[in-house]
């Protein structure tokens, strides 16, 4: 009896007999999941009916050294819930409880066995839904989506599943819950285990629970079908309308063959002498609708459409997704076999991708379906053979693998949403190096040192788990070693430049060494390789405007300055793609996707950032409302390892699940696991037109009706931004006058749109009561934190906090009472932030000789406030004084799982030291 | 959860293996099938089901262990609905269920079940001898005292589904040998009375005749008809099942009609697939030729251009899919247009509609667990439409439901599809549906229904 199998009485005494099977024929219906190409039967089949039964399955596992497998629906498309033969099969389909519906937070909190489409069917009559939509949503279980990070056709707009969940409760490989993430909130204090844990494949634990984020359901919704007389003309279309500018919710396409394979499984009615269709579904507001419908309706016919029908009523809708939903399986109808593969390449090359393919599958005999997300480059292409053929399915394999190949030669991924799996794992040492894959299994060292949790899927590791790749240190000799005393270059005028007006203790202060500017990746990988082999601490610096934040500027034996490595890589402007070097400021950025329409949807919050101080601190501004956090954007990054080793994740491509999701994990690490040495970064063109609506709320209540209406308006409005003195310390009266709050709504679109929306925003606030003007511009404090805005008072301290939307008003209602401590200051606080996402900044005054410890007081009132309402706080920056007293980052959600994660990536704690974990590491 | 039951030794399972291995696993049937919805579990669905019959199939072994998932298969073919990829899980359920019980031995208590549910549902003589004790349990006032004092909830599982399900019986006419057609003949159409409907709803079978005859059909009902083989099929009594089935096709031979009418979605089922399960046999062409000439009774009215004139029902209607009409035959849209037609009606949607109620033939006998709570689900549904009246077109599911509703202490009035078409083009007060009243009184009654009365 293997020692999985001796699993069976213990956990049968535990779970109770129906809960454990382990008789052969029952045991092979979990044999497979969705890629029916493998099947193990494994050894157990545990069928949890609780969390807790989660967790003492697992726990067991853990003791006696058995792996595990997690299992939702089991329709995964790349075998990631395939069982191991010794280990146990973990069905956590059973935990199937909508624990919370909660409209005015935005969130559902469901189990990992809740099928998909359930979650937003019972959110509909709430206005709510939920965005991811892989084509299997009425099976798939949220557990799965999580693990496999799940797309969808709407995820063009909307985003991928780790855009969608806020928080998870997780069984670690070692048996233990643990919650991650914000929940309520929209982001955690800490390292983003919720985005390294997304799309993880099962390989770092089990989800037990998560929070989803849910979307107002919008105003209008049509479909376009447009009927091509191929995939060339098609794919023009796909790219002519990513390039301008034009973001339909999905652009799906389908190839003869799959219209065929569709019409004889639902009779969809797509057109019959099409050679291939887009479905473009648009939806918003009425207006904007109407707009970008006509839109595509003209780019479709000026590449070539015959038949456009525009389904605007549910059924119809229904039907057209119903073909374009059931397309994979009905391939059973039109052939006897299929392979299907889940490549991507960037929008631009879609037409010389599936010409090649047309003329792969003409050479090697085969037919190759192709139903696929068209706007995301996410190819589905279906290799269709019948296995009773000899040779058949061989030629099948290496055709479909040639594809994977033909996407990497484009600079695409071999895997957009269905996951590495087993199936492969083989490619991904086409993708990656090995230095990328081995940082990649630092995550899973990190989270599962045993390496129990579904071994052999997602990062194929070469040798056996829990041992760490480093490079030998010893073997780097250069111009580093002697660089460290004496800095070849001293920092420079444009360097000092950056320093911001107001000037922040620590930074560019008296304890930092001078900063080493290394020129080359190269010079950047030997600087940190030889400071690894002399056991240096490593603080790197881009434009030194956030050194002191998060903690005091941690002491450093060399400061790595990326301000010479800089310089766009790669902008592609129809692919809405650019690729930059960390120390690539901000603005000047900016300024060249400008010159082509488009824009980095991130906020120069401190003024003078680069793109690599973003990146490591996290921070946003409105532009969070409609384009997501900087997280959201990133597509890859490239890093240096603590040992100098070089590595990257992700790629370029708009859509990527291969590997591990470095990118999430570095975003906010405040350069606590590695240097940052470029980013890919997806873009969005620069709204045609911009209006404000400036609010003016008369009283605390019309401050909460007013924020709980634009939560709730189907305007898609861009951003809210809320800006409050902090007077003194009552509580806010419901008197107008100064230190009420101002409310600002950003609206873009068409200069019709913006202006017919900005009204009919007046009249929905007029519903809460104040006072709405229209604006043409933004006000001067626009996207930049409280005292460092053009009008605002010099302040001293900075905090971040996050709550959950509904508690907004709450916050600025209560702050000044908990703020009382510090009254008499020469200038009042602020509150500033993103009152339509719940992140907001607060700066507090200088309060004179011996203000740290009233300073703490008000610090600690506030993070109990914060708490009472559901969020946290950290304290960005503050004098050194004041870091003494108070913890910067206040309790982590998983804080030995982030350090963990830090004592794999940075073993020896040199980079940046004492920031956020290595005190607790 | 029943038993695992004995398998004699060495036994397996032949199945065209190309047909099992049609599924592709994608799950799609895993949302509509109602033991997952009870469950969650593989075995307990479609493609687990299969995945069951591949591995006795691969390994020329049936295991005891599967018996039971296979038993606990409704039926319902809401995955043949659901199935993209086109799997004839009808066929290979029906070929596994006969050939599990050519290698069965169940536990004494489900056997004797069995064979009191064989020995009298399929037969219309033997079960009139049931009803009609049952009608006198009803009036006699002892129906009242059993549901009052509590000891329904003490009977084993089947007797209690049996004696919670049983409709209210009405007095109602019996049909004669032939209903003529009202004013000029547009065809000759013979009807299923069926076992279950004939006796426990005889007021549907009048509805039928009154409608079709409205229509200007001659109806004709040959009398010596018996059951279809419906209950023995979903069962797995194949030959049972071919016996009644040629009995059958032989009467509806004799009867001279062009198409056969039947108003109870699991019989229509079954004699659809009269070819199938006669295939094999010498007699299978002919067979399949009868199958091709069955109607429902709504898809057949929905086809023809429509005479009788329909007079306002306002009345807010739920309709009930029945499983053997909307998965098995693909009968969804003719009933929702053929009640929506009627001025006045307002058709409500059921959510979850596509989830079997737990009726499924005889499955709430066998399994009256999964049955209750499949069937609970449903009244829960049905209750939040809020209508006038519950509308199927299968006398099992309205018994299922009518009960769950009273367990749920809910009262909402049922009714076939043609009964209400009935009460529109006789110009009925809506009273008289809602009531569960409605006795057709039609013109043919006049000449020849006196003679009939007595049958």
């Amino acid at each position: 009896m293997s020692e999985a199998a001796a699993l069976a009485a213990p956990l049968r005494r535990l779970l109770g007999d129906e809960a454990v099977i382990d008789d052969h024929a029952r045991l092979r219906t979990y044999e497979c999941d969705g890629l029916t190409h493998f099947r193990v039967c494994p050894a157990l089949v545990v069928l949890a009916g609780s969390v807790e039964d989660v967790r003492a399955v697992v726990a067991r596992c853990a003791e006696a050294g058995v792996s595990f497998v997690a299992r939702g629906s089991g329709t995964g498309l790349s075998g990631g819930a395939l069982p191991s033969a010794d280990g146990v099969l973990l069905v956590v389909s059973k935990l199937r409880q909508l624990l919370a519906i909660d409209p005015a937070n935005q969130r559902a909190v469901v189990e990992p066995g809740v099928i998909n489409l359930r979650v937003s069917r019972a959110t509909a009559p709430h206005g709510y839904l939920y965005a991811p939509d892989p084509s299997s949503q009425q099976v798939c279980s949220i557990g799965g989506n999580v693990a496999e990070n799940a797309g969808g056709p709407h995820c063009l707009k909307y985003g991928f599943t780790t855009n969608h969940v806020t928080g998870l409760e997780i069984v670690t490989a070692a048996g233990e819950r643990v919650l991650l993430g914000g929940g309520l909130c929209a982001e955690a204090p800490g390292l983003d285990l919720v985005g390294a844990f997304v799309g993880s494949e099962g390989t770092l634990g089990v989800a037990t629970q998560a929070t989803l984020r849910l979307v107002r359901q919008p105003e209008a919704v049509q479909t376009l079908l447009a009927g091509f007389p191929g995939t060339d003309e098609a794919s023009d279309a796909v790219s002519a309308i990513i390039a301008a500018g034009v973001v339909p919710a999905a652009i799906e396409m389908m190839d003869r063959l799959s219209i065929d394979a569709a019409e004889a499984t639902v009779s969809c009615g797509y057109p019959a002498d099409a050679g291939a269709v887009l479905l473009v579904e648009v939806d918003g507001p009425r207006l904007d609708v109407e707009e970008t419908l006509a839109e595509a309706e003209r780019i479709c016919k000026a590449s070539g459409a015959g038949e456009l029908r525009v389904a605007s009523d549910d059924r119809s809708r229904a039907l057209l997704w119903k073909g374009r939903k059931s397309a994979f399986a009905a391939m059973g109808r039109i052939s006897p076999d299929y392979l299907v593969q889940d490549g991507v390449i960037p929008r631009t090359a879609l037409r010389q991708v599936l010409a090649e393919i047309a003329r792969m599958a003409a050479r090697d005999g085969l037919r190759v379906a192709n139903v696929f997300h068209a706007g995301d480059g996410n190819l589905h292409p279906l290799v269709l053979y019948d296995a009773s053929v000899p040779g058949e399915q061989e030629r099948a394999i290496g055709l479909s693998d040639e594809i994977l190949e033909l996407c990497i030669s484009v600079g695409g991924s071999v895997t957009g949403e269905h996951g590495v799996g087993v199936e492969k794992l083989a490619h991904m040492a086409k993708l990656y190096g090995e230095d990328d894959l081995s940082t990649m299994l630092l995550v899973k060292q990190a989270f599962d040192p045993a390496g129990l949790a579904n071994p052999g899927k997602a990062v194929p590791s070469p040798q056996l788990c829990g041992e760490a790749v480093w490079r030998d240190p010893s073997r780097r000799t250069g111009w580093a070693r002697e660089a460290v005393p004496a800095p070849p270059a001293p920092p420079t005028s444009e360097h000092a430049a950056a320093v911001p007006r107001r000037a922040r203790p620590g930074a560019g202060g008296t304890a930092l060494p001078a900063t080493v500017l290394p020129t080359s990746l190269a010079e950047l990988s030997e600087l940190l390789a030889d400071s690894a082999s002399l056991g240096r601490r490593v603080l790197a610096r881009g434009a030194g405007t956030k050194l002191d934040w998060g903690g005091p500027a941690p002491e450093a034996d060399l400061v790595v300055g990326l301000s010479s490595w800089r310089g766009i890589v790669e902008h592609e402007p129809s692919d809405l793609v650019v690729r930059v070097r960390a120390g690539t400021a901000l603005a000047e950025l900016q300024a060249v996707l400008a010159g082509a329409g488009q824009q980095l949807a991130v906020d120069d919050v401190v003024e003078g950032s680069t793109i690599g101080g973003i990146v490591a601190t996290g921070l946003s501004g409105p532009r969070r409302h409609r384009y997501g956090a900087v997280r959201d954007l990133l597509l890859g990054l490239q890093i240096v390892r603590a040992d100098g080793v070089v590595a990257r994740s992700g790629g370029k491509v708009v859509k990527n699940v291969a590997g591990f999701d470095l990118a999430k994990l570095f975003a906010g690490s405040y350069g606590t696991l590695g240097v940052i040495a470029e980013v890919a970064f997806r873009l969005h063109p620069l709204p045609a037109r911009q209006a404000f609506v400036c609010w003016y709320p008369g009283s605390t209540g019309e401050l909460a009706a007013g924020l709980a209406t634009l939560a709730r308006t189907q305007l898609a409005v861009s951003a809210v931004e809320l800006d409050v003195e902090l007077t003194d310390g009552s509580e806010w009266p419901d008197v107008g006058g100064s230190g009420t709050p101002t409310v600002v709504i950003e609206l873009e679109g068409s200069a019709a749109s913006v202006s017919a929306r900005s009204e009919a925003l007046r009249g929905e606030l007029a519903g809460a009561g104040g006072i709405a003007e229209l604006e043409e511009s933004a006000p001067e404090w626009w996207g930049r934190i409280p005292g460092d805005a053009p009008g605002d008072a010099p302040l001293e301290v900075t905090l971040k906090l996050a709550v959950p939307l509904s508690a907004v008003a709450e916050l600025a209602r209560r702050a000044p009472k908990a703020l009382a401590g510090l009254a008499g200051a020469a200038t009042p606080g602020r509150l500033r932030g993103s009152a339509g996402i719940g992140v907001l900044y607060l700066g507090l005054p200088a309060v004179g000789a011996g203000g740290a410890e009233r300073l703490a007081r008000g610090v600690a009132s506030l993070r109990s406030l914060a708490g009472e309402l559901g969020g946290t706080a950290v304290v960005l920056c503050a004098p050194e004084e004041l870091f003494a007293l108070v913890d910067a980052w206040g309790p982590l959600r998983g804080a030995s799982l982030m350090a963990a994660v830090k004592a794999a990536f940075d073993p020896d704690l040199r980079l940046a030291p004492g920031r956020m974990l290595a005190a607790r590491a | 959860m029943s038993a695992v039951p004995y398998l004699r030794a060495g036994a397996r399972l032949d199945l065209d293996r190309q047909l099992v291995e049609d599924c592709v696993h994608c799950g799609f049937c895993l949302s509509a099938c109602p033991t997952y919805a009870l469950w969650a579990e593989e075995m307990d669905s479609p493609r687990g089901r299969l995945l069951l019959m591949r591995s006795a199939v691969e390994e020329k072994s049936l295991q005891a262990s599967a018996v039971p998932h296979f038993d606990r298969c409704l039926g319902c073919m809401a995955c043949v609905t659901a199935c993209p990829s086109g799997v004839d899980y009808e066929s290979l359920i029906g070929e596994t269920r006969a050939q599990v019980e050519a290698e069965v031995r169940r536990p004494a208590a489900e056997r004797a079940l069995r064979s009191v549910i064989f020995a009298v549902f399929p037969r219309r003589r033997r079960l009139r001898v049931v009803t009609a004790m049952l009608a006198g349990y009803q009036r006699s006032g002892a129906e009242a005292l059993v549901r009052r004092s509590g000891i329904l909830a003490r009977l084993p599982g089947p007797l209690r589904t049996m004696a919670e399900i049983a409709p209210r019986l009405s007095r109602t006419s019996r049909l004669p040998e032939i209903v003529p057609a009202v004013g000029t003949r547009r065809g000759r159409v013979g009807l299923l009375l069926g076992c279950v409907q004939g006796e426990l709803f005889p007021q549907v079978n009048v509805a039928t005749a009154a409608v079709l005859a409205a229509e200007g059909f001659d109806v004709v009902v040959p009398p010596s008809q018996g059951c279809c083989g419906a209950l023995s099929e979903h069962a797995g009594r194949r030959s049972e099942a071919q016996r009644y089935a040629r009995d059958l096709i032989g009467i509806f031979d004799r009867a001279g009609v062009e198409t056969i009418v039947v108003n109870a979605a699991g019989c229509g089922s079954v004699m659809k697939r009269y070819g199938h399960l006669l295939a094999g046999e010498r007699d299978a062409s002919h067979a399949g030729e009868m199958a091709g000439r069955v109607r429902d009774v709504a898809e057949f009215l929905d086809s023809i251009p429509r005479r009788a004139e329909r007079h306002p029902l306002p009345l807010r209607i739920a309709y009930h899919d029945a499983c053997h009409l909307a998965h098995a035959q693909g009968v969804r849209e003719q009933p929702r247009k053929l009640l929506a037609e009627i001025p006045g009606v307002e058709l409500v949607e059921i959510a979850d509609g596509e989830l079997c109620c737990g009726s499924a033939g005889i499955y709430n006998l066998l399994q009256p667990d999964p049955a209750r709570r499949l069937g609970d689900m449903k009244a829960g549904h049905v209750a939040e439409t809020r209508a006038d009246l519950l509308v199927s077109a299968n006398p099992g599911c309205t018994m299922q439901i009518a009960a769950a509703l009273a367990r749920s202490k809910t009262t909402m009035p049922s009714a076939h599809t043609v009964q209400v078409l009935e009460a529109s083009i006789a110009a009925r007060p809506v009273s008289e549906l809602t009531a569960g009243t409605v006795v057709a009184t039609t013109p043919w009654r006049a000449s020849r229904a006196k003679r009939a009365a007595g049958r």
